[in-house]
């Protein structure tokens, strides 16, 4: 199969099932929001490392406040995890930046259609930070906590939603440059960009050090993706590349479900199919480790 | 839709109509009528409901003429059918109306006698009238909208009691009366007119917004909690000046109200606000929004 002339190998993606929560934060202005959310999922790119995978997901639509905001996802393997990663951020990220207030922006789209994986009460933890001084709301059925600050008080919302989402959705663009190879994987994240209910964790959307399950040293999980690396390509003892590819960069997608991490992976793998592209490829683990498998083909037409 | 001779449909929600047909000559305990007794009954079975008049008990059909109609209806959170409950008429006799309903409509054309909503846990209550006294006292869900103006001890604790509302919300478009949200606990009340004297007495905690100019002692003894002047009012000298600033959770609560239907205007959502902390006398936790103007 070629899609403007570039293969799209026949093979597929092998992504997890992760519990994933939606953080609107607001400011007074996008400005202000935008800090607070590039703080809150900075050093978030890959659960290997990090303990958590983060992105802005775009701006936020409608606020419980009616400022501008900005929606954030968080992916992690536990649901114990995200209420670790979740406090941290929120407290250290999100309550530091001047003007912020945060809520949860899942309990609307699965509060009635779906039962969530979990409710935490970030809220009610942070709220200590008030000294005793702190105070709640409960509007419209939500309690929202009310924390005293210099600059003024901090409001956070009590509960938050935590669903099963989708980690590890990707492709792998190979090209003949890394230039062309860079080219397309930022029109890929263009593309994606538009796309609701997903991040691309990694900087700019984009990874150039995939990696494969474990290495030759014990101590060490994941190492890089010998198979993909072009100047290995005459001493490994395996490779993938095709004749021609001295390149390769790879786009990972969370999402909040499978759906969205396809329909991110169908306008991607479109917008990525440009002049240096040879072929599509995806990363996987022989379809054995994870729930959810996303086929180039299928997905593309 | 078609209007029912005698039993009501069990499979078919229906909408209960209760017109008065003559002013009882003394105050009635009238807590039998609200939307979950009146649920899958008939014509018949309604108005055989109790009413006590006085010292003697007589029936719902004895002043009211009953009316069921078959409609689509509504359900509620668990599916159930529920009856839509009209009353039309003079009830300023009528007390306890709604008394302790937990969900349903129950809609009211005319004044109403004092006690309408008090122990209320879910559903909606409108009152296209005057409210008595002690409306939504002890109230813990649900809401309450007045399209006119409520009496005294709004939301308030009745004797002897230490807490009054614990939650859900009450909206009156005009005033209402002294003791406003006395001893609340939880919940908001809104109030688009003047209120009497004592105005969130003893607050526990919960939400007070005047939308009128406050009587006096406003917030006395109050422990928690939030009174929300939007007309400057005279303060105790128990309130002590923390700071100007525009709290955030006003612009939630201003969303919520307006979706409500009351009526603020837009620049409300944005302004500043005077905040002071007390009653002192008390721990002092509670606080006094107070609107510079309304301009």
């Amino acid at each position: 199969m070629r899609l403007n002339d570039v293969a799209i190998e026949d093979t597929f993606a092998e992504a997890f099932t992760m519990y994933g929560a939606r953080v609107i934060i607001t400011a007074i202005n996008e400005k202000w929001a935008n800090h607070a959310a590039l703080a809150a999922t900075g050093f978030a790119t890959s659960i290997i490392g990090c303990g958590v995978e983060a992105g802005i997901e775009g701006p936020a639509l409608s606020t419980p406040d009616s400022r501008p905001g900005v929606a954030c996802l968080f992916f992690t393997t536990s649901k114990e995890d995200m209420e670790k990663q979740l406090l941290n951020r929120i407290g250290q990220a999100i309550m530091t930046t001047p003007t912020s207030a945060c809520y949860d922006g899942l309990s609307q789209d699965y509060g009635q259609q779906e039962q969530p994986a979990a409710k935490l009460k970030l809220g009610s933890k942070l709220r200590f930070f008030g000294d005793g001084y702190q105070s709640s709301k409960v509007i419209n059925g939500r309690r929202f906590w009310r924390i005293p600050v210099m600059e003024g008080e901090f409001l956070v919302q009590e509960e938050f939603t935590v669903v099963k989402g989708v980690g590890g959705g990707n492709f792998l663009i190979l090209a003949e440059t890394a230039a062309a190879a860079l080219a397309a994987a930022e029109a890929a994240v263009e593309a994606i960009r538009a796309v609701p209910g997903v991040i691309l964790p990694f900087p700019g959307g984009v990874v150039r050090s995939g990696s494969q399950v474990g290495s030759r040293y014990k101590f060490l999980k994941a190492s890089t993706n010998v198979a993909f690396c072009p100047t290995l390509r005459g001493i490994a003892a395996k490779t993938m590349l095709p004749p021609g590819v001295n390149a390769v960069l790879e786009i990972v997608i969370d999402g909040l479900t499978p759906d969205a991490v396809a329909e991110a992976m169908r306008v991607g793998i479109r917008a990525a199919c440009l002049k240096g592209v040879r072929s599509i490829s995806a990363g996987n683990y022989g379809g054995r480790l994870g729930k959810h498998l996303f086929p180039l083909r299928q997905i593309v037409q | 839709m078609r209007v029912s001779s005698d039993m009501g449909d069990e499979s078919v929600p229906a909408r209960i109509t209760l017109l008065l047909k003559q002013t009882p000559p003394v105050p009635v305990e009238a807590e039998s009528i609200n939307p979950e007794s009146v649920t899958a009954k008939g014509r018949r079975e309604i108005e055989d409901l109790p009413l006590w008049v006085g010292n003697s008990q007589e029936r719902v059909g004895d002043y009211f003429r009953v009316e069921v109609e078959e409609t689509e209806g509504r359900r509620d959170e668990d599916n159930d059918r529920l009856a839509t409950l009209l009353l039309v008429g003079d009830l300023s006799r009528f007390k306890r109306l709604g008394w302790g309903m937990s969900r349903g409509e129950m809609l009211i054309q005319g004044t109403v006698g004092p006690h309408a909503g008090a122990f209320m846990r879910g559903g909606t209550l409108v009152i296209q009238g005057q409210a008595g006294d002690w409306l939504g006292a002890h109230m813990e869900g649900g809401k309450i909208l007045v399209q006119g103006s409520a009496g005294n001890f709004v939301g308030a604790a009745y004797r002897g009691y230490k807490t009054g509302m614990k939650g859900g919300t009450i909206i009156i478009r005009d005033g209402a009366g002294q003791m406003l949200g006395a001893r609340m606990r939880r919940g908001v009340i809104a109030v688009g007119g003047d209120c009497g004297d004592f105005a969130g007495f003893g607050m526990a905690a919960g939400t007070v917004v005047v939308g009128g100019t406050p009587g006096l002692w406003v917030g006395a003894r109050m422990k928690r909690g939030t009174i929300i002047l939007l007309q400057p009012g005279e303060l105790l000298p128990t309130f002590y000046f923390d700071c100007t600033f525009a709290p955030l959770f006003w612009r939630l609560l201003y969303n919520y109200l307006h979706q409500e239907g009351f009526s603020l205007p837009p620049s409300c959502r944005e302004m500043n606000f005077k905040r002071f902390s007390g009653d002192a006398n008390e721990e002092g936790k509670g606080e006094i929004l107070v609107c510079p103007s309304l301009d």
